[in-house]
Order: structure tokens, then C-alpha cells, then sequence
């Protein structure tokens, strides 16, 4: 089935809620790993997300623009001794689409809550 | 770090690193280093933490293993979609014919192999494991089993689909996205726990005629698929607007379906040539 230009899919969601967590709390840029353990916290949840749900869904992200990416600098990764990271960040068009999202949800609670709430 | 990592750690880890680089395998160097610099720092990230004592090696193995085997549907329809994006010429002969002849002297390569090396995988320690188990080849036959099953069952759904012969109020769109990623995970695991049964006796399979048609329909049925399920991604929406599947497309689903009848068939008399 395909879906609507523009409209997420619950992991995109789910993903870009975490980012925004993750800016609010002052880290602006953060890697695959980190992302699947926010994930994992945020979704209560026992998994970390499938390492191929998660970066299809990281490089899906990239394409419609609401996330940008860049390799982290050798030089730390080095001094670490680990192997470098991809380095996402949310951008401002990905915090305006789970804005939106947050919308429609709240404009979906209240009609339903309306329909509750009707005499008939 | 690796000194105090389990061998089933390092195992799954290595595993993670073996299909990331099979299913990106041909892939643009780019895209390709991309894919795998970031599954491998994110398999990094699990044992450090096991390292540091942050976690028991157990749970980071099973965690891995895990991810990967839950991914492995995204994982083929990301590869598909990359392809589908990047690819936009085609040739005067039908992919399918070509593909399906590259399954000849792959699976002749194949043979060759495992008849070279029958003897040396014979006496290999996991050859013998399998043998001396009272459990390992029953359950390794039944997931070979169910897996052709699961397999065979979801493409042969999807030729029928193409061939307009079921599912027909359906888009094939919806049915390729819908059914592809399980019938080519079931491939996948038909692969591996078939590797794993002629493990079990290589001599006497390598020397087995039905096996060698067996051999030979999963490499030409398979690579015809491969072929056959790219248009589907590809051109789908298309033949869904104009309301009909093109031949070439048909002809390759049926074909596609004899060969799956046939590797049946093969599999089934395996056990009766001597």
C-alpha cells in the first residue's frame, strides 16, 4: 500500500520523538545505537529495533529531509579507538512533521472523545 | 575487548558483519561502505557495553542475533528499493532470461565445489557434529522443510498474482510489497538450513543426481525470481494502472513456478538415489 507524501510511518514517528528528546536534553547529533536504546526506553519495550527497520528507516528519514546525516570526525573516533559513527540531527522541517503529527493525534483524541460525548 | 567476549558473542557479532555484507554485496561503493560502517559501529556499541560490564555477553548475543534476523525483510526491501531508485536502463533481452542463465554455471560452480571439497567437509568437525547428534539433523531437516514450504508458498502466490490467474481485485504492488519480503527471508533460510543438511553427508549428496537438479533449480529459479521480483518493484504500479501484467512478466512467473514444482520433485527423490 502506499502512503501519503509526507505522512510517517509509526518507527519514522517514533524516531524523530526520540531525536527531539534527545535535542531537548542538549544532544543535538546522536548515532544509530543511541537512537535504538532512546527507542527502546521511550517504547518500554525489551528489543532494541531490528538494525534493518531501523537504518531503512534512518536513510528514509534522510531522503524526505527530516534528518540530516554526516560521519563523525576520524580523529575522535580514533582517539576512542571504536569505529566512526554516522551522526544524525534533527532538522527543523523533521520537528515541524512530528508537530504535525502531535496534531492530528490530539485532533483524533477530541473527535473521539466528541463522539463519546453525543447524545446519539 | 574480544578477550572477554564469549564465543557466542563474537559469533553473532561476526554473523551481523557476514549478511550485512551479503545483502550489500554489488552494491555502489558508497552506499555499500555506508550500510556497513554503520551496522558495524552499531554492533561495536553492544560489545563495548559488554566489555565495560554493563551487560552479560549472553543478552548482547541474543540482542544481536535478534536484530538481525528481525530486520533481514527490511534489509532485502531496502537493498530492493536502493536498486529501484538507482536503475533505470534495460536491455534488448528480458532480465529473467539472463538471470536464469547465470544459474547454469553458478550452479555447475557450485557442484564442482562441493564435489572438491566433499571429502575435506566430510571429516569436518561440524560435518561430524551434525552426523553424532540425535536431534541437530531432524531439527535442521524440519526447518529446511518448513522453510521450502513458507517459501515456495509466498512466491508461488506472487507468480500467480502476475499471472492473473488468483488474487486479481489485488494490486500486484500490494501483493509483491505484502508477500516478497517473507518468501525471500524463507530463501534465505532455505539456503542456510539447506548448507547445513548436506553438511550432514557431502559425499553422498555431492554424488546425488536430484540433488544436483535440486541444486540447479534454486540457482535458476532463484536468480529467475531475483529478476522477475525487481520488475515487480520496479514497474508494479504500472502494470497496475494499465490494468495488465506484460508478457515477458508472465512468461518468467511461469517458468518461475515450474522451477519451484521442480525443485519440489528433486527434493523428494534426494533420499532415493543411492
Amino acid at each position: 500500500m502506499r502512503r501519503k507524501p509526507g505522512s510517517l510511518l509509526p518507527i519514522e514517528t517514533a524516531i524523530c520523538e526520540a531525536a527531539y528528546v534527545l535535542q531537548q536534553r542538549g544532544i543535538a547529533q546522536f548515532y544509530g545505537y543511541s537512537i535504538a536504546k532512546e527507542l527502546k526506553h521511550a517504547g518500554d519495550t525489551r528489543l532494541l529495533t531490528a538494525y534493518g527497520t531501523l537504518y531503512r528507516a534512518l536513510d528514509r528519514l534522510e531522503h524526505m529531509g527530516f534528518l540530516r546525516s554526516e560521519i563523525e570526525d576520524p580523529h575522535v573516533a580514533a582517539a576512542e579507538s571504536r569505529p566512526g559513527r554516522r551522526l544524525y540531527e534533527l532538522t527543523a522541517a523533521g520537528q515541524k512533521a512530528i508537530a504535525d503529527v502531535a496534531e492530528l493525534s490530539r485532533e483524533k483524541k477530541g473527535r473521539r472523545k466528541k463522539r463519546a460525548w453525543s447524545p446519539l | 575487548m574480544v578477550s572477554s567476549m564469549s564465543r557466542l558473542l563474537s559469533m553473532a557479532a561476526e554473523l551481523a558483519e557476514v549478511w550485512t555484507r551479503f545483502y550489500t554485496l554489488g552494491m555502489p561503493q558508497t552506499a555499500q561502505q555506508r550500510r556497513r560502517r554503520e551496522i558495524a559501529s552499531d554492533v561495536w556499541e553492544c560489545l563495548a557495553e559488554v566489555s565495560l560490564g554493563g551487560r552479560r555477553s549472553r543478552d548482547a548475543a541474543a540482542e544481536i542475533l535478534v536484530r538481525m534476523f528481525l530486520g533481514i525483510p527490511d534489509d532485502i526491501l531496502w537493498r530492493l528499493e536502493y536498486q529501484m531508485n538507482t536503475t533505470s536502463t534495460r536491455g534488448q533481452v528480458p532480465l529473467w532470461v539472463n538471470a536464469s542463465g547465470l544459474g547454469l554455471p553458478l550452479t555447475a560452480l557450485a557442484l564442482y565445489s562441493a564435489g572438491s571439497f566433499s571429502r575435506f567437509l566430510n571429516d569436518s568437525s561440524i560435518a561430524i557434529a551434525i552426523r553424532d547428534s540425535l536431534w541437530i539433523f531432524p531439527a535442521l531437516l524440519t526447518l529446511h522443510g518448513i522453510a521450502i514450504c513458507a517459501f515456495i508458498g509466498f512466491a508461488a502466490l506472487v507468480d500467480l498474482r502476475i499471472l492473473g490467474w488468483t488474487l486479481r481485485r489485488t494490486p500486484v504492488l500490494e501483493i509483491g510489497q505484502s508477500l516478497l519480503p517473507w518468501a525471500m527471508s524463507g530463501f534465505a533460510v532455505v539456503v542456510l538450513s539447506g548448507a547445513f543438511v548436506y553438511l550432514a553427508e557431502p559425499a553422498r549428496f555431492a554424488a546425488n543426481s536430484f540433488f544436483q537438479v535440486k541444486v540447479l533449480m534454486l540457482f535458476i529459479g532463484g536468480l529467475n525470481a531475483w529478476a522477475c521480483y525487481r520488475r515487480v518493484y520496479q514497474r508494479a504500479s504500472e502494470w497496475d494502472q494499465a490494468g495488465q501484467v506484460p508478457r515477458s512478466a508472465r512468461i518468467a512467473c511461469g517458468f518461475s513456478l515450474a522451477f519451484w514444482a521442480m525443485l519440489i520433485v528433486a527434493g523428494q527423490l534426494t533420499p532415493f538415489s543411492s
